[in-house]
């Protein structure tokens, strides 16, 4: 008796939920497909991580800018395992998307696959090695490692203990560019810098954890470059003002730290992204190459200062930072 | 000398949220009920203590909210698992899924913000004891940390009291391990396991809390990142005793923090071999431990009531 | 499965009897029904939570079946989604049937797809008729020794499991991170990946015009050779009675510690071979974060048939059509993919709750 009330009371709350739902349907019934009078420019986006964090989050924002800039229809998926890396592709491909990026060195091989069955779309991904006639990877990694190294050169100018410690993720897009100012770092002698790799690029508490170590050992420079974790990393400098100082990297991160950070090297990828946009909309972009970014490339690599913390990053300072950059672009510093 | 301070303070920040979640797991499973669903438990508190502290600018007020938003998931386990006999294996799977999904989810529509950084709170301020915050090694572990770690190691020796020394404690371990007696002796096997996951899953959403008000500064999706997990180890590893569970939890954070420090002087070990000591010191000191298992003789086991 | 069906009986004179029709009919709800059920009320919940924050439900979820539904290309997704979760979800079924609770599959992948991939990689001349099946066997065997070492540590030192193969999942993913960091990192030593393997090595398509590849032939044979071993062998038959009561099993003879053991190590073996196929069939490569969690939504696709090996060829292809169909729902209708979880999350829910409901507490 029990059992069959109960049956009888989830059975009605099924039909209720179903007839809901269709009622709503009803008067959308038959959503043409429509057809835009125009072809429209459009662009998609495959990303890694939710576009909350850092890493896809300056992705999604070169993605908006060309929505504003070039009026082109932007969408975006999350790819959450290898297995979807292909079907990303060929669903932007197939709904014919002009330009398809994505955001993720381990994209390359789906966009490689992908590419050559749709010749009419055009394919880019952040990292990678293989391109086709319509696909073409972008490489920021030179151009950031550069950068960094001049960091590192000023950083070691700066530091009065003698170390450093860069925090990352055993990512190259993350862990190479800090090589380079791992290099710079230590090129005034008597400097040694270490760099401790971050499990999870989600676990805040652990990079801060990681950071005050690196404190209680005496470093009094920090770098990270370690998606959001890194923002634990320039916590740690924030309580510990006057001690320690944190170097931004990717965007401005001063308001992090801000009596801490002595200068945020950024890495601007939607300028990258940008730049390849306009040329797929105006058919310039040329495939079957890597497009490689170095400090030469203007407007991609930048670096703001803090005034807060003016007075270690004195002019001299500055300029030193800049001497180093204009030797790098000059080929007599060559960081490899 | 200073570096083993340093070492033992950060263990003890680390271990705070493995502390409160393990002790809260301790209680369920001593009561007969197995929730593998902390490290979800843990996210939603984690966003809830986030949420209130961003928009009501009170800490205290967060922690609260998440424990009791955790403790209403943690009666609707109770609900499945005691009153409906769902087997707790799954409805623990489930209950992951939900809290992963469900957080990320919120956490997107509540703060449709860029980057991290846009949405930072004020962390829960140190509290330094004077003059004892200066004794060498323990000092600073001890008596310069936050309000949160200072109740985790107040809470332990309390809840080894409560579940050795009092009544209510007698009938939570009778009911794990006999609960037909416990039934005939005239106490409620349901009310008593309905009250063990309630206050595991306030326990997990405070340990989760910890994370975004007490350690960082701001919530990340799947910022609990295995903790949750950590802690059923912890509940086993430390034999079911509220106390070991201090210990236990200590030698995690402290393994954690040490693998920091290892890589920081440049020990030439590949770092993953470092990162996964911790899990492997458990399996084995479960084997070494293995002859004083003490495990709840109906943990994960329903109970029926004889009719 | 049904109680009085015996050999013999006509099946005029069953359909008379009320106790068989009463056996259907509670079969029927038991293993369609409920099923159903809970799916419409995870995605009821699932449209409440859309239209709260703000989504079109009709939008949303007719971008979901178009994402299943709306090509052959989709289609073909969905099955080559759920040929991992079909495998894992068959190993888990005959665990979770034995009384033992592995949720260490996730290592149990990697630990599968590494020893593939070394095949792969190390054996490059191998011809595909030999290289193949080889990559696949030594997955198979990589894996399940993976999941048997939980089911010695079970059955030697009385470990509980569910601690154990949590921490056997931590340590295979630490050192395939190891692996692709270190000694079998790509040539150019640049990304934390293998190189990629050679042609003769990858598994091929069913259709041309779709990804589907011939490692769902292989799960669905898995999944029904499980089956068979489950209810028609003696070691079938010792597994689920150890599940059912393992005193009781002990007590008619039944040498507990080997099924356990056994169920450990085949349980490990499929998740094993779903690492070997993923890497051999889709991916052709080996990366530290192979899978989003395939170990624990093979949990749910065992769980959501009962633990029953065949049926889990119907909710892994579910559970693989909601993975592919968010995908596109994603794009066309913008609706974060972590809905998914919810919905997955909730299904499970519903079924568990409905089917304790119905008081009957029969199957384990």
């Amino acid at each position: 008796m029990e059992r069959k009330s109960y049956k009888l009371w989830v059975l009605v709350a099924a039909l209720v939920i179903i007839s809901m739902v269709l009622a709503q349907c009803a008067p959308a019934a038959t959503p043409a497909p429509q057809q835009p009078t125009e072809k429209k420019f459009k662009v998609g986006l495959l990303h890694p991580s939710p576009i909350t964090d850092a890493w896809s989050g300056i992705a999604y924002q070169a993605l908006k800018r060309i929505e504003a800039e070039l009026g082109a229809e932007i969408a975006n998926v999350e790819i959450k395992s290898p297995a979807e890396r292909e079907k990303g592709f060929i669903d932007f491909a197939s709904q014919g998307y002009d330009l398809v990026i994505g955001h993720d060195f381990a994209m390359q091989d789906a966009a490689e696959k992908v590419s050559k069955d749709f010749p009419n779309t055009f394919f880019t991904t952040t990292g990678g090695s293989k391109f086709t006639d319509n696909y073409a990877p972008i490489d920021l990694i030179p151009g950031y490692k550069q950068a960094l190294y001049a960091v590192g050169v000023m950083a070691g100018n700066i530091t009065k203990t003698k170390k450093a410690v860069a925090f990352t993720m055993e990512l190259p897009a993350t862990k190479i560019p800090l090589e380079g100012f791992q290099a710079g770092f230590n090129s005034i002698p008597g400097n040694s810098c270490s760099m401790v790799i971050l499990k999870d690029g989600n676990d805040v508490g652990a990079a801060k954890e990681a950071a005050l170590q690196a404190i209680a050992d005496g470093a009094d420079i920090l770098i990270a470059n370690a998606n959001i974790a890194g923002t634990g990393v320039l916590q740690a400098v924030a309580e510990n003002e006057g001690k320690v100082w944190g170097i931004g990297t990717i965007g401005d991160q001063t308001s992090l730290a801000p009596k801490g950070v002595l200068v945020s090297a950024t890495l601007n990828v939607s300028e990258a992204l940008f730049s390849i946009a306009k040329a797929v909309k105006e058919g310039t972009m040329k495939g079957g190459q890597v497009r490689v970014f170095t400090v030469n490339d203007p407007g991609v690599y930048d670096f703001v200062y803090n005034p807060e913390t003016a007075d270690l990053v004195t002019d001299e300072m500055k300029a030193l930072l800049q001497d180093t950059l204009n030797k790098i672009k000059s080929g007599e510093i060559k960081v490899e | 000398m200073e570096l083993v301070g340093s070492l033992l303070q950060a263990a003890l920040r680390m271990a705070t949220p493995l502390i409160y979640a393990a002790i809260g797991e301790t209680y369920n499973e001593r009561a007969g009920l197995l929730n593998l669903g902390i490290e979800g438990l843990m996210l939603i508190g984690a966003l809830t203590a986030y949420t209130i502290a961003f928009f009501y600018q009170s800490i205290l007020l967060g922690v609260l909210g998440a424990a009791v938003v955790a403790g209403l998931f943690g009666l609707l386990f109770a609900f499945a698992t005691v009153t409906l006999k769902a087997n707790q294996v799954i409805i623990g799977t489930a209950l992951n899924l939900i809290g992963l999904g469900m957080t990320s989810y919120v956490h997107r529509m509540l703060f449709n913000t860029l980057a991290g950084s846009a949405g930072n709170v004020q962390v829960l301020p140190t509290l330094r004891v004077p003059v004892l915050k200066d004794i060498p090694i323990i000092g600073p572990a001890l008596f310069e940390q936050n309000l949160l770690v200072y109740l985790a190691l107040l809470l332990t020796p309390i809840a080894g009291f409560v579940l050795y020394k009092t009544s209510l404690g007698l009938a939570l371990r009778a009911v794990g391990e006999h609960p037909k007696a416990t039934a005939t002796a005239g106490l409620s096997v349901t009310r008593l396991r309905y009250g063990a996951m309630v206050f595991a899953a306030m326990m997990a959403g405070i340990g989760g809390a910890y994370l975004p008000v007490a350690h960082a500064n701001t919530f990340v999706e799947n910022m609990v990142a295995g903790r949750g997990f950590i802690a059923l180890a912890i509940v086993v590893f430390s034999r079911w005793n509220p106390v070991n569970v201090l210990w236990a939890s200590l030698l995690f954070g402290f393994t954690f923090a040490l693998q920091f420090r290892l890589q920081i002087v440049n020990l030439r070990v590949a770092y993953q071999f470092l990162q996964i000591l911790p899990y492997v010191v458990t399996l084995l000191a479960m084997v070494v431990l293995r002859g004083q298992t003490a495990q709840p003789k109906a943990l994960a086991v329903p109970y029926t009531e004889q009719v | 499965m049904l109680k009085i069906l015996k050999i013999g009986t006509s099946w005029q004179n069953l359909w008379q009897s009320e106790e068989f029709r009463s056996d259907v009919r509670h079969e029927l709800w038991r293993n369609i029904v409920v099923p159903v059920l809970a799916i419409i009320f995870a995605l009821g919940v699932g449209a409440l939570i859309l239209s709260a924050t703000g989504y079109n439900v009709v939008k949303a979820y007719g971008a979901l079946w178009q994402g299943v539904f709306g090509s052959k290309v989709n289609v073909g997704e969905a099955f080559l989604r759920s040929t991992p979760l079909i495998l894992i979800g068959t190993g888990i079924a005959l665990a979770f049937r034995c009384g033992f609770w592995n949720i260490g599959a996730e290592g149990q992948f990697y630990a599968g797809a590494a020893a593939g991939t070394y095949v792969a990689l190390t054996f490059a001349n191998l011809p595909p008729w030999a290289g193949i099946p080889i990559a696949l066997l030594v997955g198979f065997f990589t894996g399940a020794i993976w999941g048997a070492l939980a089911g010695l540590l079970k059955v030697k030192f009385c470990l509980n499991e569910v601690v154990t193969t949590i921490m056997l999942n931590y340590i295979a993913i630490g050192l395939v991170g190891y692996l692709v960091t270190g000694p079998m990192q790509e040539a150019m030593r640049e990304n934390p990946q293998t190189d990629e393997i050679v042609r003769s090595f990858v598994i091929g398509r069913i259709f041309p015009t779709s990804r589907v590849h011939y490692g769902f032939i292989i799960a669905v044979v898995v999944a029904i050779i499980a089956t068979i071993v489950l209810f028609r062998t003696p070691l079938g038959y010792s597994m689920r009675a150890v599940g059912y009561n393992p005193d009781a099993a002990k007590h008619a003879g039944i040498n507990v510690a080997s099924s356990m053991a056994t169920a450990a190590f085949l349980s490990g073996g499929t998740a094993g071979l779903a690492g070997a196929i993923e890497v051999l069939g889709v991916t052709g490569r080996l990366f530290e974060n192979l899978s989003p969690g395939y170990g624990f939504e093979g949990i749910a696709v065992s769980l959501l048939v009962n633990n029953h090996p065949l049926a889990t060829i119907v909710s892994g292809l579910l559970f693989g059509a909601l993975g592919a169909g968010s995908q596109v729902m994603q794009l066309n209708a913008k609706v974060p993919a972590v809905l998914t979880f919810i919905i997955q999350g909730l299904i499970i829910a519903f079924i568990i709750s409905f089917r304790y409901l119905d008081k009957n507490p029969s199957g384990k």
